[in-house]
């Protein structure tokens, strides 16, 4: 899987870096060589173990497994939505009101709905806290809420 | 119990110590408040600035940008934190894109010089000067070309020399981008001493800022560099500046031991103009701002010693003037690139 | 020499008045903290303490800069440790074996003995810059374009090839490493490569944003079972931070071993500690008898990148005050500083202010011994975060990851970017591919696409460039060993393997 993935990566690659536009000064294809040169030894590397992966399925059966991924896969996608809201929300609500919205969609999935005192507190002490380090102690800025201008 | 108390003690001692330390970074800027110069509508610089130099720590942009926001902190025409960031990259065309991204903002403040106008011109990037807002014009610069202290090239003219022979023989390198200052301004000046094919000439830019220590390994044969950008390794003997290309000799000390290249008889000359800019479609009121509190600055004792210490011509120009000039250096630009065969057409 | 020492004890004199004496600790306790947060290294600590010291003076200034500089190397590698989540590239080769350890229940042992070899190596390398730095200098000047590229080329196939599983899949993680690294404008030519037509993909990917993708989210979404059910093994009794008579005895020896080596890495414009970390640990483990235990907590894997790692941030300092040139992204940044206070850094800083050089070289030294005893009880402090249950931790690891980010670059595309390397990295796991090529490729990838340019400039074409020199020569050499070698071996065990099951 893994060797006939990165053959395809490599070759589609190549062909993008060659697509690449010319440079203007000196030698034109100066900014191509370079990705052409990683296209390449991606497609090398895809190829030697395409042969690899091929001979060991030969060789032993591969013993297919069906890993619980289900369960993780799910969490998985749960958390790029949650990330995706959060990157959403972050410059449109401020920094400390998008936080604890992302603290606690994090923390009720992990740490349960039962202790949602305990996740509301540290999704607030959480964000209140790296505001103030942050803004105050190391004066890099971070969004603030609209109106209120925290 | 114990993640409790973990907690509770993680709270108090991150809250502790950010009330201690905002205690401490917070005093220089204090007294410095009350005589910031107010302005009537909108109360402007409020928060803290971002000061950026489109190259690497030690050029001549960065040390404009640098001296600039030490010298507005010392003398209290600002009094809001003006941190610098580097934003190497395209010469100049990575920060370029970086201004285009924060279209409107009030709070960027970044240097410039000929090369905004060249990546434009030679085609490394769409944007150009247009995609700025120019705030003022700060000073002028003059190039130098640097040898090592124990190169066989004893005088810009044996240089020339070489060259007319093989325009490949002499390895020259440069902190800017090809087809950007550094390398133009060897080319124009290589093109007046009667060098032909100057497009073949090998240069290699070096953006980190590594290129003095190239020349001195014997890497590239001459650098291609501003006047302060070599200062510290020229006067110490390092680094041998064979010509500049002021139209007079400028500066004190061993800077002005460096003969012109109008003196060795090659009629060219080369002005390094530096000016700062904002984003683009910067809002009115900071517009106005900077050209007022940057005038003040170019009329201040500190200003004038930092230009006299790093060899530089206090040039202030604003508004229309400072717009007027770019358009003709845009004009004058496209001249000497056609004529060096680096237009986009 | 006796120039040399009395200008050290001069340096002494201004290293030991109280003032500079508590801005070096004050530096150091906050560089040590900033160095800790994802994302937050040595770097960005000096740049937003710097406003914090332009009312020092320029002493003070660059002592408390020394300070935190050194902190945040020292703090970079405890959230490597901790919580498997590197602070800055420096501190990944501590991820190695640094984190199993922690696992293995020696958490206490891996902050040790991470803060002795960082001490020892910080300490042995001040001393080689006192008598050596100029020699030193010199060297370096001996490294031209051809020979930058094959430095960075070895270390990164020394890097693939240590893969213990598959050498080819080593190399894979290097390529894509490389392949990331390339997207941007093009430095030379100004041409957009790979940036699908966005704008803020044009001044490139931070490695930093990758690092804490792959690091934080990748350890949170490989361990999200466990993490709910509470099941993730975790340290809970903690003891004496400090290491055992046995750990000591096999430390020492690869702590002065990789001392010089980081410090002559480090004193190369540009290489920086990452490189000299990695190649200590790839160094210490071909060296060692038994390889199979590096990645599973073995504490040499710990200490050796620890001390080069420390030893390579001071010899960064050598182009930054011999030459005026920036080793590092710390040092640019300290060097503008320098320049700022009206100091022009270079050769002639020994001459025209020896108080402020030799001043600053000393308060190397206090500053080395001060973070050494301070980092002791700190890390005693900081083991308890282990204490918190993981279902709480990791999301406030995903928020510190999240807020790191942001800090970088101010811009909320970096999310984006790091669901994306999340994932990457979550199937590169999934695939077995190492993680370790791949965040070295994303680091050097630039340079080493430049440099290989600038060398074929320099040469017109000629690929001959890249054996053009005695040091280029060496580091070719070395490179094709190291390839080779992992390879060899295999073979031999498998032709072993296989003549025993014939029998």
């Amino acid at each position: 899987m893994t060797g006939l993935i990165s053959t395809a990566f490599g070759v589609i690659y190549s062909i993008m870096a060659y697509m690449l536009p010319d440079a203007t000064i000196g030698n034109p294809m100066e900014p191509k060589i370079f990705p052409l040169m990683l296209g390449s030894g991606t497609t090398i590397c895809g190829i030697l173990l395409t042969v690899i992966e091929g001979r060991k399925k030969q060789a032993v059966k591969e013993t297919k497994k069906a890993n619980g991924l289900s369960h993780d896969s799910k969490l998985i996608i749960y958390t790029c939505f949650v990330t995706l809201v959060y990157a959403l929300l972050f410059e449109r609500i401020g920094y400390v009101l998008s936080t604890i919205i992302f603290m606690n969609a994090m923390l009720f999935a992990l740490n349960g709905k039962e202790k949602w005192k305990t996740n509301l507190i540290v999704a607030a002490a959480f964000s209140i806290g790296v505001y103030v380090i942050f803004l105050k102690l190391l004066a890099i800025p971070l969004p603030m809420m609209p109106i209120l201008e925290i | 119990m114990s993640f409790k108390k973990t907690m509770t003690t993680l709270i108090a001692g991150t809250v502790v110590t950010a009330m201690l330390l905002t205690g401490c970074a917070g005093k220089p800027a204090a007294p410095a408040a009350g005589e910031a110069p107010a302005a009537p509508e909108v109360k402007y610089p409020e928060k803290a600035l971002e000061f950026i130099a489109p190259a690497g720590a030690g050029g001549g942009w960065d040390t404009t940008i640098r001296t600039v926001a030490k010298t507005l902190q010392d003398t209290k025409l600002v009094s809001v934190p003006m941190p610098v960031t580097n934003k190497p990259g395209g010469g100049g065309g990575v920060a370029l894109a970086y201004l285009e991204e924060k279209k409107g903002s009030d709070s960027i403040v970044t240097v410039y010089s000929p090369p905004l106008i060249l990546i434009n011109l030679n085609g490394s990037t769409p944007l150009g000067y247009k995609n700025t807002t120019p705030l003022a014009r700060l000073i002028a610069d003059y190039a130098c070309f640097v040898v090592s202290k124990d190169s066989k090239y004893k005088s810009i003219t044996e240089v020339m020399d070489a060259l007319k022979k093989d325009p490949k023989s002499v390895k020259v390198g440069g902190t800017s981008a090809a087809g950007s200052m550094d390398h133009l301004q060897f080319l124009k000046i290589a093109k007046a001493a009667g060098v032909e094919n100057v497009k073949e000439i090998a240069y290699i830019s070096f953006q980190d800022g590594s290129g003095p220590a190239q020349v001195m390994g014997g890497h590239v044969d001459l650098l291609s560099t501003g006047i302060a950008d070599a200062k510290g390794l020229m006067e110490s003997g390092d680094l041998v500046a064979l010509a500049t290309t002021a139209d007079k000799r400028i500066g004190e000390g061993k800077i002005a031991e460096i003969p012109t290249c109008k003196e060795l008889g090659i009629d060219a000359t080369f002005i390094n103009w530096r000016g700062l800019f904002g984003a683009p479609e910067m809002p009115e009121h900071a517009v106005k701002f900077w050209q007022e509190t940057l005038k003040k600055m170019s009329e201040t004792e500190e200003w004038k010693n930092a230009c006299k210490s790093n060899g530089w011509d206090n040039t202030f120009a604003s508004g229309d003037e400072f717009v007027k000039f770019l358009e003709q250096e845009n004009e004058n630009s496209k001249m000497l690139l056609s004529e060096i065969g680096m237009l986009k057409q | 020499m006796d120039v040399i020492l009395q200008n050290l004890m001069n340096g002494f004199q201004v290293a030991f008045e109280p003032i500079n004496l508590f801005w070096v600790t004050l530096g150091g306790i906050l560089g040590t903290i900033i160095g800790m947060l994802p994302g937050l290294g040595p770097a960005t600590g000096v740049a937003v303490l710097l406003p914090m010291t332009y009312a020092m003076g320029p002493t003070g200034a660059l002592i408390t800069m020394c300070g935190v500089y050194y902190g945040a190397m020292f703090g970079g590698s405890r959230s490597s440790i901790l919580i498997n989540t590197p602070g800055d590239g420096a501190a990944i080769a501590a991820t190695f074996d640094g984190y199993p350890m922690a696992m293995n229940g020696r958490a206490e042992a891996a902050l040790a003995i991470s803060a002795i070899a960082s001490f020892i190596g910080g300490m042995i390398a001040t001393v080689f810059m006192i008598f050596l730095a100029t020699p030193v200098a010199r060297f370096a000047l001996k490294f031209g374009p051809a020979e930058y590229f094959l430095l960075m080329l070895m270390a990164i196939a020394m890097t693939s090839s240590m893969n213990k599983g598959n050498v080819i899949k080593g190399f894979l993680s290097m390529f894509l490493g490389l392949m990331i690294a390339m997207v941007g404008l093009d430095p030379q030519s100004g041409v957009n490569r790979f940036t699908f037509g966005s704008l803020e993909l044009q001044s490139g990917i931070d490695f930093l944003t990758v690092i804490i993708a792959i690091y934080a989210l990748g350890e949170v979404f490989k361990c999200f079972k466990d993490i709910r059910e509470g099941t993730k093994k975790m340290q809970t009794k903690f003891g004496k931070i400090w290491i055992t008579r046995e750990d000591w005895r096999r430390t020492w020896k690869p702590i002065l071993r990789s001392t010089p080596l980081g410090f002559l890495i480090g004193a190369l414009p540009g290489a920086g500690g990452t490189m000299a970390a990695l190649m200590a640990y790839n160094n210490e483990k071909n060296l060692s008898k038994n390889p199979e235990d590096f990645g599973k907590g073995e504490i040499i894997g710990l200490a050796a990148p620890e001390a080069a790692n420390n030893a390579s941030s001071v010899g960064a300092l050598i182009p930054m005050l011999s030459l005026g040139i920036p080793g590092s992204g710390t040092t640019a940044v300290m060097m503008g500083a320098l320049l700022m206070l009206g100091l022009q850094p270079g050769p002639m800083l020994f001459q025209n202010h020896p108080d402020i050089a030799w001043g600053l070289i000393a308060s190397m030294v206090v500053g080395n011994v001060i973070l050494a005893i301070v980092n002791i009880p700190m890390a005693g402090a900081l083991v308890r975060v282990l204490a918190i249950p993981p279902k709480i931790l990791y999301p406030i690891i995903l928020g510190l990851a999240f807020i790191g980010t942001y800090a970088i670059s101010n811009s909320v595309i970096d999310f984006y970017i790091m669901i994306v390397f999340g994932i990457v990295g979550f199937f590169m796991e999934k695939a077995k591919i190492p993680s370790a090529p791949f965040i070295l490729a994303i680091i050097v990838g630039n340079m080493m696409e430049i440099s290989y340019r600038q060398a074929l400039v320099i040469s017109d074409g000629s690929m001959g460039i890249f054996v053009g020199s005695p040091i280029a020569i060496t580091l070719l050499a070395l490179t094709i060993g190291s390839v080779i070698m992992p390879i060899i071996k295999s073979m031999k065990k498998s032709r072993q393997g296989s003549s025993i099951s014939m029998k």
